[in-house]
């Protein structure tokens, strides 16, 4: 009951914050130096085409009624059109959105079973071989750029070994499975099309994979400081001196006590692997909203980069809520007030 | 001497520190007869917890280092033991609690999950207990609840009432003395020979501190447990021990029988400590404290570390490490006023 | 009684100060040890050596810049080519090198300026709390809603394509968690007995603020910065990736990766070489900055 509550009060501050991204994103997109419509029309277009445009997209508006305008609209689920495409931002958010969160996920998802077990290790053996060869490993993953290592495992796992398709989702000559979350992994197995999940497997795995390392360095380090931290705590010492085997005391007491830390970082990094994901796409060629973003931008189209930001702002929001709500599962002490 | 539970001989412990080297333990020496409660008294540092987390080597090492001695149970030293033996020592004949009840349990674990787990890993077959992938079959949850029973009388037997249901809570729903006698359960659960206690009261009100060392005490009775009880309180030595021995920094300095101690103390050291404890009969301004610091362990004095602080300091003192000079029956002082073998 | 507290107040700062050096001279040695960290900082140091050297030592210094070579266009790496050339001819290897003070310009720039915007705000917000507190950390917290690199494409396509732009852009998203430390940190300092202090004999707020807290509060932001520096320079090189930051023919690292994109892998070397270069300089500030995490944050290694 608390619980509820307490998800219903998060759920209703987000309102205000939405609100404020929002007027950030429309205060950035109106500051342009640039033309957008100029840009969108082409240099041909005449002066009464551009200004039909101009009318058409609701510039010729005041600013602040444009952007009541547009939170109306939002509100309605009309968050406006490409200048370019002219297709409805909320259905081609709806298209490529699944797509970006099955690649983050995948990534969080790999990230934390390397970079946990990496962490325990590290702690067990601290300052001694293991211990170190982890940390080098983590800092030399978390230095490449995404996207130069995105196009090299393409080359050499894709192209010459032929180990993995060297981009998209799912073949284009085949059917994907019946949309039912949009993310391909769940999907194949609610259908129990089993040949389906391996080939979605099988192209997700490298660019979640590459996408995993911008947050290995910092999951390996925070489950190793917070191991270290609780395997000084006086219940490890009881437990031990009881005769609790070391593996049982690791294995179940201690890294239930060190995750609640190495969560924290999980959920920082969503946010950091979520943006990530958008350079991994484009090389990739994953049809998420990576690709719609950077052609948004590069052709200052800002209907989509404004959805864009919402929707991510909602996402992360969420995510750190769940984070509380799971914080709160792994510790019983915590009430939410 | 033969049939001691625990023998400790001669134990040196280092530490190795960023200003040098640590002596911690410079040869301790300490017999523990099976069905004693033996006291371990000495002022904060002298090392008494240190001897105590030696015996079930739970000690980190490095930086610590044991270079001397033996910890003889039952005739077997327990330092020539692997760690897997050692690990199968403490589930099977030690049990083990400590000061802080509220930081000896794992918060985030119901009392159910540490006691059980308690329960069936300090049992005969360690490889028998169903980890987390086995826990699900039907087997292994009966051998859960099969625990889970035993755990319930365990809590009985140190006087929770309502085991079944709060074996269900979580730590902090329990106040500390019932925490500590959780604690005191888990470290039962096995049938232990031994049970060191390491200042199991300090941390809790002085009338629940009377409740626990009253639970020990019959506790002792009940099972036939040998008790080693750390503690600077030498009220708590006099109430609830058969024998006690003195630690002066690193050393035990003196061992005897509870009543020998206080009425005949032989070490100027235990000498001064007993002069040093209020009692009814001490005046306002009596009280005695001994001049002086407790040493260094970096930089010791040579000889018997209490020297520079003896009033009865002889020439040998400050070169001589004193040996065991007995003075009655099961009374020894390692001390150059009564030689060795007198 | 009057004797000794004279006494014990230079004892005290006595004591205060050769505490400060013992610790000092502490984690000099817990530094110095840090084999990593060493390794770390000599490649580091050799990587600024090379940013000042390098207009002087490379081969074609002036295609750094907008020069071609159409004849010489995409060889391979040779002796006279070390890296190869890239599609107007341009020598990689030059290119390459003439970047690298182009990297770091750009990297300590955006953390600057992060730290400058966000340890104000921050220290601000708590130190003066309520309302100011309030609007200032919601503000924070909508900056925060949204990955960075979202927004800093998002706020560097409005302001125009080119490094500048990308690096205002990066430093304005990348304030809030300097902005979130520095007030945990003021929040915590402000209730320390040296502040209650200073409050006795009257300092204004600013020294207050400058001279007694924020002082106390620099090495987890010194964390901070080392260990964001190395996302900076990756989320710049991005940046150029992407066609949003430093555009051609500028020397700059991602654009040079997004330029050999087109001819990777038959024309392997144009786009390998730059990559190879951000990662040395992130991989070896990563083995500096977390052996300056240890020995500034002892918490953190043990």
């Amino acid at each position: 009951m608390t619980l509820r509550l307490y998800l219903a009060r998060r759920v209703l501050m987000l309102a205000p914050l939405l609100l404020g991204l929002s007027l950030l994103t429309f205060t950035i997109s109106r500051l342009v130096p640039g033309d957008p419509v100029g840009l969108a029309a082409g240099p041909q277009a005449s002066v009464e085409i551009r200004e039909a445009l101009r009318v058409q997209f609701g510039l010729d508006q005041p600013l602040p009624i444009q952007y009541l305008n547009y939170i109306r609209g939002v509100l309605q689920g009309d968050w406006g059109r490409s200048l370019y495409t002219r297709r409805d931002v909320i259905e081609a958010l709806g298209v490529f959105f699944p797509a970006t969160l099955e690649l983050t996920l995948a990534a969080v998802i790999l990230a934390t079973a390397l970079g946990v077990p990496a962490g325990v290790i590290s702690a067990m053996y601290r300052n001694r071989i293991p211990d170190h060869i982890a940390r080098v490993i983590s800092l030399f993953f978390v230095s490449f750029p995404a996207f130069w290592l995105a196009m090299i495992m393409q080359t050499v796992l894709g192209r010459h070994a032929g180990l993995v398709p060297i981009g998209r989702r799912f073949p284009v000559i085949m059917t994907p499975p019946p949309q039912v979350t949009g993310l391909y992994l769940v999907d194949s197995l609610l259908a129990l099309d089993f040949a389906a999940f391996s080939i979605a497997l099988n192209h997700i795995l490298v660019p979640a994979l590459v996408l995993s390392f911008g947050a290995l360095a910092s999951i390996t380090r925070i489950t190793r400081a917070s191991m270290i931290e609780i395997l000084e705590r006086d219940f490890v010492r009881s437990a031990r001196a009881i005769g609790i085997p070391e593996r049982v005391v690791i294995g179940k007491y201690v890294l239930r006590n060190a995750f609640i830390a190495t969560l924290t970082v999980i959920s920082l990094n969503f946010g950091w692997l979520m943006a990530g994901a958008i350079l991994i796409e484009t090389i990739f060629d994953w049809p998420g909203i990576g690709l719609y973003a950077v052609h948004a931008s590069l052709s200052l189209d800002f209907q989509p980069i404004m959805g864009i930001t919402i929707v991510y702002g909602v996402l992360f929001s969420l995510v750190n809520i769940l984070t509380d709500v799971a914080y709160g599962i792994l510790d019983p002490r915590i009430r939410y007030g | 001497m033969s049939d001691a539970l625990l023998d400790i001989r001669d134990l040196h412990l280092e530490f190795d520190t960023f200003d040098g080297v640590a002596k911690v333990l410079a040869g301790v020496n300490l017999t523990i007869e099976r069905g004693d409660v033996v006291g371990l008294v000495g002022e904060t540092g002298c090392g008494k917890s240190m001897t105590a987390l030696a015996i079930p080597r739970l000690i980190r090492m490095p930086p610590g280092r044991i270079n001397r001695g033996q910890i003889l149970f039952k005739g077997e030293d327990l330092l020539q033991r692997q760690d897997s033996a050692m690990q199968e020592f403490r589930a099977r004949h030690l049990g083990m609690i400590f000061q802080d009840p509220a930081t000896n349990l794992n918060p985030l674990f119901t009392i159910r999950e540490q006691l059980v787990d308690a329960v069936l890993y300090q049992q005969a077959n360690t490889r028998s207990v169903p980890g987390r992938w086995r826990g699900f079959l039907p087997s292994a949850r009966q051998i859960r609840r099969d625990a889970q029973r035993r755990a319930i009388e365990l809590m009985g037997l140190v006087g929770i009432p309502d085991g079944e249901m709060r074996i269900h809570d979580y730590p902090h729903q329990f106040s500390g003395g019932m925490r500590q006698r959780v604690l005191i359960a888990m470290a039962l659960a096995g049938e232990p020979d031994l049970l060191i206690a390491d200042e199991p009261t300090t941390a809790l009100d002085v009338t629940i501190q009377a409740q626990i060392l009253r639970l020990i005490r019959s506790l002792v009775r009940q099972l036939g447990l040998t008790v080693l009880l750390i503690t600077h309180n030498l009220g708590v030595v006099a109430n609830t021990c058969d024998k006690v021995a003195v630690m002066y920094s690193g050393r035990v300095i003196e061992q005897a029988p509870v009543r020998d101690l206080f009425h005949s103390p032989a070490h100027p050291y235990t000498q001064g400590l007993i002069r040093a404890v209020p009692s009814g009969s001490t005046s306002r301004g009596g009280l005695q404290g001994i001049p002086g610091l407790i040493p260094n362990l970096i930089d010791p004095p040579e000889g018997c570390r209490f020297h520079p602080r003896c009033s009865q300091v002889l020439d040998h003192c400050a070169s001589q490490v004193p040996g065991p000079g007995s003075i009655g029956s099961g009374h020894l002082a390692f001390c150059h006023l009564y030689p060795e073998g007198a | 009684m009057v004797e000794t507290s004279s006494k014990s107040l230079q004892q005290l700062r006595s004591e205060a100060r050769s505490a400060r050096r013992e610790n000092l001279r502490r984690s000099l040695y817990r530094f110095r040890s840090n084999t990593l960290s060493m390794i770390g900082l000599a490649i580091l140091l050799f990587i600024i050596f090379i940013a000042f050297a390098a207009p002087f030592v490379v081969p074609f210094p002036e295609d750094a810049g907008g020069a071609t070579h159409f004849l010489d266009k995409l060889l391979p790496p040779s002796s006279e080519h070390p890296f190869g050339t890239d599609k107007v001819g341009r020598d990689i290897f030059s290119r390459v090198l003439m970047g690298t003070g182009l990297a770091l310009q750009v990297g300590v720039t955006i953390i600057v300026l992060a730290t400058t915007i966000g340890v104000t705000i921050g220290a601000v917000a708590a130190y003066f709390g309520g309302a100011v507190d309030d609007l200032l950390m919601r503000i924070t917290d909508i900056f925060l809603t949204v990955p960075a690199l979202v927004l800093a494409i998002a706020i560097s396509a409005a302001l125009g394509k080119g490094i500048i732009n990308a690096m205002i852009g990066i430093s304005l998203v990348w304030w809030p968690g300097f902005a979130r430390l520095t007030r945990s940190l003021v929040l915590s300092l402000r209730e320390e007995a040296f502040v209650e202090a200073a409050y006795g004999i009257g300092a204004s707020h600013m020294r207050i603020l400058f001279r007694h807290i924020l002082p106390n509060a620099v090495s987890p932001i010194i964390i901070k910065m080392t260990t964001d520096f190395g996302f900076a320079v990756l989320t710049a090189a991005a940046l150029g990736f992407i066609g949003i930051g430093a555009q051609p023919p500028t020397p700059e690292w991602g654009a040079m990766i997004e330029d050999g994109r087109h001819y990777f892998p038959e024309e392997w070397w144009v786009a390998t070489f730059p990559g190879m270069a951000i990662w040395l300089l992130v991989f070896s500030w990563n083995l500096l900055g977390d052996g300056l995490r240890d020995v500034l944050d002892p918490r953190a290694r043990r």
